[in-house]
């Protein structure tokens, strides 16, 4: 008789994976053989920080050193954490929590103390650096040169006004990554450095680099478009524009070149990407599995000269906007045309879309959402409902419903909240 | 095209190609042998256990291949059962614990997968002795040794 003890360990290691860590610290505290299946997972991707209390002991973290593969240091940890070492990590990530600058110990761990930690950890993969202080050349040759399996570089936030200069040249000290895959690049303040990418492209760096994230705004449409045409890989499977514009030679770069490879595409929170394009992009992107996207009307949907090519398409986040002179039953269409997406589990169309991301053409003062939802969908989808409580999500849906409330709030002027909320028996 | 498989108790189940290729082993076997209608034995697996597998591949004959790459993005790695799956899952603990023994030796990724998140959403929200309780689990630490334990991991309450 098969009982949970008698699977094997590595099948208890994916049971793990679905679980938090404080669902994994009450399996490691049931019996001996749960505790030893389940204590690499504890270990496993750990995060150290050190804000408001004090942070997991360091004797401790090294006596486990050997299970840890991924973790993320707090800018407040002392430098006797950055003497450990993970013999088996391949993700660091060096993050900064929330109002952690009022710690006594933010920043204390010098620049030149990162460089030896990173000298003992050429096993990373995935560098994630989140610290306001900037790394000195050394630390970007060790990884460079000593961190051969670099497969994601990503950088987030904001940095120390006179390291602006040092930080926006870091790209260039990492060109002999030929395994980078990732590339993310979201820093408040500092330009993307379209320049010493598109050189080193040029040059037949990154030959693997396929999934480009940028969140600069003041990038240009020209400088925008000239990386994207560049790379050195010739394909794109994730693109992500964090903000700003994403301009006409961009968007036919995408087009032209990685409509058939693009798999991830988020450029949801940009202006200049019309309804027409998110529906061409529906149309085309055969590869399609995440897509967010401003918006798109309503009759564009209909209207399509030809149904929705990303078959594959598995998370769709999209504000669809109606206009005043739309036909009564185009929104059974519209729904008619998303069920047809057989893998799509979750569906967010509570986005607010400001005013400004609408063309010149739409009136934006007339759009208003779908009047009426009647969405039978299968129940592997997951609609992400919001209602007065504030945001909640269940699973499988019957029927969603929708009503609509005006705010008087300044900033949503023009704009219609919709509202959605779930009904009916989820287990139907 | 149709395969013959032959449970540990010894019944045969016809079953089509595509549905019994939901199996890599069995895929890669018919690979290795090529075109025969000799029957394939699987010892590891009765018929109760292999009857249910045959359903949930019947059901998912159509499903693309998952591509392994996408794996490690912890986005993807929802708990989400869809409803038919979880329909399916509800059976007693015996035979879950079969079928995942069973989908893990015939290599069926997704049904593993299934399985596990079925298993871990038994143990979501519970207590060390809820958790001994569903599973029908005697505690055998001595009571120094559970002291250590939540003395060492005790910072993993609260994250």
């Amino acid at each position: 008789m098969a009982m949970i003890l008698d699977v094997p360990e590595e099948i208890h290691l994916l049971i793990a994976e679905h679980l938090n860590t404080r669902a994994i610290y009450s399996c490691i505290r049931t019996c001996r053989s749960f505790y030893r299946s389940f204590v690499p997972r504890l270990w496993s991707d750990l995060t150290v920080k050190q804000y408001k209390r004090e942070p997991i002991n360091a004797d401790l973290v090294r006596a486990n050193t050997h299970l840890v593969e991924a973790i993320s240091y707090s800018s407040t940890l002392t430098h006797d954490y950055y003497t450990i070492v993970y013999p088996r990590l391949h993700t660091l990530r060096l993050d900064t929590f929330y109002e952690e600058e009022k710690e006594p110990t933010y920043l204390q761990v010098t620049p030149l103390q990162k460089v030896e930690f990173a000298r003992h950890h050429p096993t990373v993969r995935k560098l994630i650096y989140h610290h306001k202080n900037t790394l000195p050349r050394e630390f970007w040759e060790v990884v460079e040169t000593e961190w051969k399996e670099l497969e994601s570089l990503e950088m987030f936030g904001n940095v120390e006004a006179d390291s602006v200069d040092s930080f926006w040249r870091l790209l260039e000290q990492v060109r002999g990554s030929e395994r980078l895959r990732r590339l993310a690049w979201n820093v408040d303040d500092v330009a993307f450095p379209a320049r010493i990418i598109m050189d080193a492209f040029a040059e037949g760096c990154w030959p693997d680099l396929q999934q480009l994230t940028i969140g600069d705004a003041t990038c240009s449409d020209q400088d925008l478009a000239g990386v994207l045409g560049a790379v050195t890989s010739r394909r794109l499977t994730a693109f992500e524009y964090a903000k700003g514009k994403l301009g006409p030679l961009t968007y036919n770069c995408l087009r032209e070149r990685y409509f058939g490879y693009l798999k991830d595409l988020n450029i949801g929170r940009c202006t200049g990407v019309t309804s027409a394009m998110a529906q061409e992009i529906l149309m085309e992107c055969t590869q399609l599995v995440d897509f967010d996207a401003p918006y798109i009307f309503v009759r564009d949907i209909v209207k399509a000269s030809k149904p929705w090519g990303c078959t594959k398409i598995q998370t769709l986040v999209v504000y669809i906007a109606k206009q005043p002179d739309d036909e009564a039953g185009w929104d059974g269409l519209v729904f008619e045309q998303i069920s047809k997406l057989r893998w799509l589990q979750s569906l967010d169309l509570q986005r607010d879309p400001h005013c400004s991301c609408f063309d010149e053409e739409s009136r934006p003062e007339e759009i208003t959402n779908l009047e009426t939802l009647d969405l039978r969908l299968g129940v592997r989808f997951k609609a992400v409902a919001n209602d007065n409580s504030g945001g909640n999500e269940r699973d499988g849906i019957a029927d969603i419903r929708y009503r609509r409330a005006c705010l008087d709030d300044g900033a949503l002027e023009g704009s219609v909240v919709c509202m959605w909320w779930v009904q009916g028996d989820c287990k139907r | 095209m149709t395969v013959i498989l032959v449970s540990s108790d010894n019944q045969d189940f016809k079953v089509d190609k595509e549905v019994a290729e939901r199996s890599i082993l069995i895929k890669n076997m018919l690979e290795d042998v090529g075109e025969s209608d000799s029957p394939i034995p699987l010892p590891n697996v009765t018929s109760a256990v292999l009857t249910k597998v045959i359903e949930y591949c019947e059901h998912h004959r159509n499903d693309p291949v998952q591509v392994p790459e996408e794996t490690d993005d912890p986005r993807k790695r929802s708990n989400d059962i869809e409803e038919w799956d979880m329909k399916f899952m509800q059976v007693d603990q015996e035979m879950l614990f079969e079928i995942i023994l069973a989908a893990n030796y015939l290599d069926i990724k997704p049904l593993l997968d299934v399985g596990c998140k079925t298993v871990a959403n038994i143990i979501k929200g519970k207590t060390p002795e809820e958790i001994r309780k569903a599973f029908n689990i005697v505690n055998d630490f001595t009571p120094e040794e559970e002291a250590q334990i939540k003395k060492e991991n005790e910072w993993a309450e609260d994250r």
